[in-house]
C-alpha cells in the first residue's frame, strides 16, 4: 500500500516514513501543504497521513480540496491540536481518523491498517481468496493452511492484489500503490516481483491464483476465463 | 445584616413609642389632675359664698346642698373651720372625725393627698378665706379679721381609673405598633436587601469556568451600581488574564507535543527491530538534536515566566558588542551555511555597551535565529550599530519582508507568520516575545520594519541613553565574520 506523509517537522516525518516503509508501505514525503496537494493529486495513494499545521497551505484546506475533488485516499490526521473542535472540524472535513501527537507508533500503524481496510470495504483483519489467507495485522500469509514466507515488498504487492481481488490490476496501478518515489522505476520490476509471488503462492498448488491478463495486467483470484 | 437592620429599626421604633406614650400619658395625667384640682377649687369657691361672717365672729352658713357632696355612694367632702379652729360646718358624709388639714397661707390653695372618711384615696384642697360680710369684699382682709379655712376633698378613683386605662391602651397600642412595624421593617429590609442578596448569590456563582459572565441584578440600588461596575471590570480583567493563561498553556503544550512526537517516533521505530550500529547512532543523534531544541524552548519559556513574575535580576557590565555578536552568530552559522546565507558583523570593534551580557546574548541569539530561519535561501544577514546614536544595534536580513498585517503581532507569544513550525521547537513563536520582554528589562525598545529595498530590520534602540551609555567607537576598520 502506498502512503503519503504530509508533515513539516522533519525528524517526525523521517521517522514515520521509515517506520512505515519497514512495515511494507510505499511512502512518499511532503514537507508542506502545497507539496502535499501536488503529490496527492498526481498519485493514487491508499492513505494519507496529514498534519494540520502546515506551511503554505494548512492541512484542513488540503483535506477539503482533496475531498472536493473526490480523492478516495483514506486520510488520517496527525496533529498536536487535540481539542474537541479540532477533531470535529477535521473529521467533518472528510478525514477518516485522527491521531494526536505524541502518539504510539503501533497505534498509528493500527489506525492506518483500519482506514485502509475500510477503504477497500474489508471488515476483517484477515483477507481471504480461496485458500489464501493474509493476516494484515501479523503480516503473515498462508496458502492451504501452510505459512508462506514473503519479503516486505512481496507482502506489499500481495496485499494490494488481494485487496483488489477478482479485479484486473494494471502495472501502473501496482506501481502507484506499492512503490514510492524512492523505488527503482525500471519497467520490469513489477513483473519480477509477480514472478517471485507466483513461485511462493502458486507453484505447489494445482489451483493458480495469480493470473496474467495479456495487454491489461494481473488479476488475483480463482480464474474464471 | 438583615437581622441587624430589622433589630435597629425595631429598637428605634420601640424607644420612640415609649417616649411618645410617656409624653401622652404624662400630658393627659397633668391635664386630668389639673381639671380635678380646678373642680376642687371651683367647689371651694362656691362653698365659700354660702358662708357669711357677721358681727362678733358670728357665721351664717347657708348651704342648700350640692349634688356632689350629697351622693351617697361616692360622695365628695368639705369642712369649714372658724378662725379659732373650731369646726364651722362639714358635708353630710364627713363622719367619724374631721377632714385632715394642713397649715396654709391666706388665699393660696394647698393640694394634698390623704384618705377620705369612707377609706378611699382622695385629693384634698385647702384654702383660707375671709367670708363675705354683708358689706365686705371676701378677699380684702381687714386688719382685725382672721380667715376661715375650708377643705374640699374628692375621691380620685375616676381619674386613677382613666389613667390606668390610658396606660393600658398606650401599652397595647405601643405593642401592636411595634409588632406591626417590626413585621413591616423585616419585610421592607428584606425587600430592599434583595438586590444585595441576589448580588451575593451571583458573585458566589462565578468561578474560574464562568469568568466571562457579568453581574446583572434587577432593581439594583443606585448605591450598589459603582461597586458592581468595578466588580465587572475586575471580572473582565480576570477573564482576560485566565484566557491568556489558558492560551499560553495550550500553546506550550502544543509546541512541546510535536518534538515529543518526533522523539517518540524515532525511538519506537528504531527499537522495532535490530539494526546496524550506525542506524542506532543516527537515531540517537537525531533524538539529541530534538532534546536540545526542546531544552532551548523550555529555557525560553522559563525566562518568559521569570519576566512575567518580575524575577529577573539585571547586571550591569561593560560588554564588547562586536565580540558578543560574533559569539552569538557561531551557534547559527551551520544552519546559515546550510541555507546559503552570508553574515556580516558591521559593529565597530571598539564598541562597548554597559548592559547585562547574558540577556543581550539571548536577545541577539533569538534575532539571529529568526533571521536565519526566515531569510530566503542565498540571502544576507547584517548586524550593525554600536555608534552611540541611540541605536544599540540593528539586525537586518535580505527578506522577504514581513507581511504588513502581521507586523503588529510578531512580538506576541506563539504568533508566527503562518500556522506551521519551521524548524519546530527552535521557532515556536516565543523567540520574539522573549526578545521584547528582555528588551523591556534592559530599557531597550525593540522594533521591526520592512525597508524599501525589501529587507527586514530589527532595531534595538536605547530608551534611556544615560543608563546604557553606549560608547562611540573610534574609527577603525571593522572586522567581519561571515557564514
Amino acid at each position: 500500500m502506498r502512503v503519503l506523509v504530509v508533515e513539516d517537522y522533519a525528524p517526525l516525518a523521517r521517522s514515520v516514513s521509515q517506520g512505515l516503509r519497514e512495515e511494507g508501505y510505499a511512502v512518499d514525503l511532503a514537507g508542506d501543504g502545497e507539496e502535499g496537494l501536488l503529490f496527492a493529486e498526481s498519485n493514487n495513494y491508499d492513505a494519507i497521513v496529514l498534519d494540520l499545521m502546515l506551511p503554505k497551505v494548512d492541512g484542513l484546506t488540503v483535506l477539503k480540496r482533496l475531498r472536493d475533488k473526490g480523492n478516495p485516499a483514506a486520510i488520517l490526521i496527525l496533529t498536536a491540536r487535540d481539542g474537541v473542535s479540532d477533531r470535529v472540524s477535521g473529521l467533518d472535513a472528510g478525514a477518516d481518523d485522527y491521531v494526536s501527537k505524541p502518539f504510539a507508533f503501533e497505534e498509528l500503524l493500527a489506525r492506518l491498517r483500519a482506514i485502509i481496510r475500510r477503504r477497500y470495504n474489508h471488515q476483517d483483519r484477515t483477507l481471504r481468496v480461496a485458500d489464501l489467507e493474509i493476516d494484515t495485522v501479523g503480516r503473515t500469509v498462508k496458502r492451504a493452511a501452510r505459512s508462506v514466507s514473503l519479503s516486505a515488498r512481496e507482502y506489499a504487492l500481495l496485499e494490494y492484489l488481494v485487496a483488489r481481488s477478482e479485479q484486473i490490476v494494471t502495472r501502473a496501478e501496482i506501481w502507484e500503490h506499492v512503490y514510492d518515489f524512492s523505488a527503482d522505476p525500471s519497467s520490469n520490476v513489477v513483473d519480477v516481483y509477480i514472478g517471485y509471488l507466483r513461485k511462493k503462492i502458486d507453484l505447489d498448488h494445482p489451483v493458480k491464483l495469480i493470473h496474467t491478463r495479456r495487454g491489461q495486467g494481473y488479476m488475483l483470484g480463482v480464474d474464471t476465463p | 445584616m438583615r437581622f441587624r437592620l430589622t433589630a435597629a429599626v425595631l429598637g428605634v421604633l420601640s424607644v420612640s413609642m415609649v417616649a411618645f406614650s410617656t409624653f401622652v400619658y404624662w400630658a393627659t395625667r397633668h391635664d386630668l389632675w389639673q381639671g380635678f384640682d380646678a373642680w376642687l377649687y371651683r367647689e371651694s369657691q362656691s362653698l365659700s359664698h354660702v358662708v357669711e361672717e357677721h358681727a362678733n365672729s358670728r357665721f351664717v352658713f347657708e348651704y342648700q346642698g350640692i349634688a356632689a357632696f350629697e351622693d351617697r355612694r361616692r360622695p365628695a367632702y368639705f369642712q369649714f373651720w372658724k378662725p379659732d379652729g373650731t369646726v364651722m360646718a362639714r358635708s353630710r358624709w364627713v363622719v367619724g372625725g374631721d377632714l385632715p388639714r394642713k397649715s396654709g397661707d391666706f388665699g393660696n390653695p394647698t393640694y394634698f393627698w390623704s384618705t377620705l372618711p369612707d377609706g378611699r384615696r382622695g385629693r384634698f384642697m385647702q384654702v383660707a378665706f375671709l367670708p363675705r360680710g354683708p358689706t365686705q369684699s371676701i378677699n380684702i382682709p381687714p386688719p382685725n379679721r382672721q380667715p376661715t379655712t375650708i377643705v374640699v376633698a374628692r375621691g380620685s378613683e375616676d381619674v386613677d381609673e382613666s389613667l390606668g386605662q390610658l396606660r393600658l391602651r398606650l401599652a397595647g397600642l405601643g405593642f401592636l405598633v411595634v409588632l406591626g412595624a417590626g413585621a413591616a421593617a423585616a419585610f421592607m429590609v428584606g425587600r430592599e436587601l434583595q438586590p444585595a442578596v441576589a448580588l451575593a448569590s451571583k458573585i458566589g456563582g462565578i468561578d474560574v469556568q464562568h469568568l466571562g459572565e457579568r453581574i446583572t441584578v434587577d432593581r439594583l440600588p443606585t448605591e450598589l451600581e459603582p461597586p458592581v461596575a468595578k466588580l465587572n471590570e475586575l471580572l473582565g480583567r480576570l477573564d482576560e488574564s485566565f484566557a491568556r493563561e489558558r492560551r499560553f498553556t495550550s500553546d506550550v503544550s502544543h509546541e512541546l507535543r510535536t518534538p515529543l512526537a518526533g522523539l517518540r517516533a524515532i525511538l519506537e521505530v528504531t527499537a522495532a527491530r535490530l539494526r546496524a550500529p550506525a542506524a542506532y547512532q543516527g537515531a540517537i543523534d537525531e533524538a539529541h538534536v530534538i532534546v536540545l531544541q526542546m531544552q532551548a524552548m523550555v529555557e525560553n519559556l522559563l525566562m518568559l515566566a521569570r519576566l512575567d513574575g518580575k524575577q529577573i535580576e539585571v547586571l550591569h557590565e561593560e560588554v564588547a558588542l562586536f565580540a558578543l555578536v560574533n559569539d552569538c552568530w557561531k551557534l547559527h552559522a551551520p544552519k546559515a551555511t546550510e541555507r546559503g546565507l552570508t553574515f556580516e558583523n558591521q559593529i565597530p570593534g571598539a564598541a562597548i555597551v554597559e548592559t547585562d551580557r547574558d540577556k543581550l546574548r539571548l536577545i541577539l541569539g533569538n534575532l539571529l535565529a529568526n533571521a536565519v530561519a526566515y531569510t530566503a535561501p542565498g540571502g544576507r544577514v547584517v548586524v550593525s550599530g554600536g555608534a552611540g546614536n541611540g541605536v544599540l544595534l540593528d539586525v537586518c536580513d535580505s527578506g522577504p519582508p514581513i507581511p504588513e498585517p502581521m507586523m503588529a503581532r510578531i512580538f506576541e507569544r506563539f504568533f508566527r507568520a503562518e500556522a506551521a513550525r519551521s524548524d519546530a521547537a527552535a521557532h515556536c513563536g516565543i523567540g520574539l516575545a522573549l526578545v521584547k520582554g528582555l528588551c523591556e528589562v534592559l530599557a531597550l525598545d525593540v522594533s521591526a520594519a520592512n525597508l524599501p529595498d525589501g529587507s527586514v530590520r530589527f532595531r534595538l534602540a536605547m530608551v534611556d541613553a544615560d543608563r546604557k551609555r553606549a560608547k562611540p567607537a573610534t574609527p577603525q576598520p571593522a572586522s567581519r565574520a561571515a557564514a
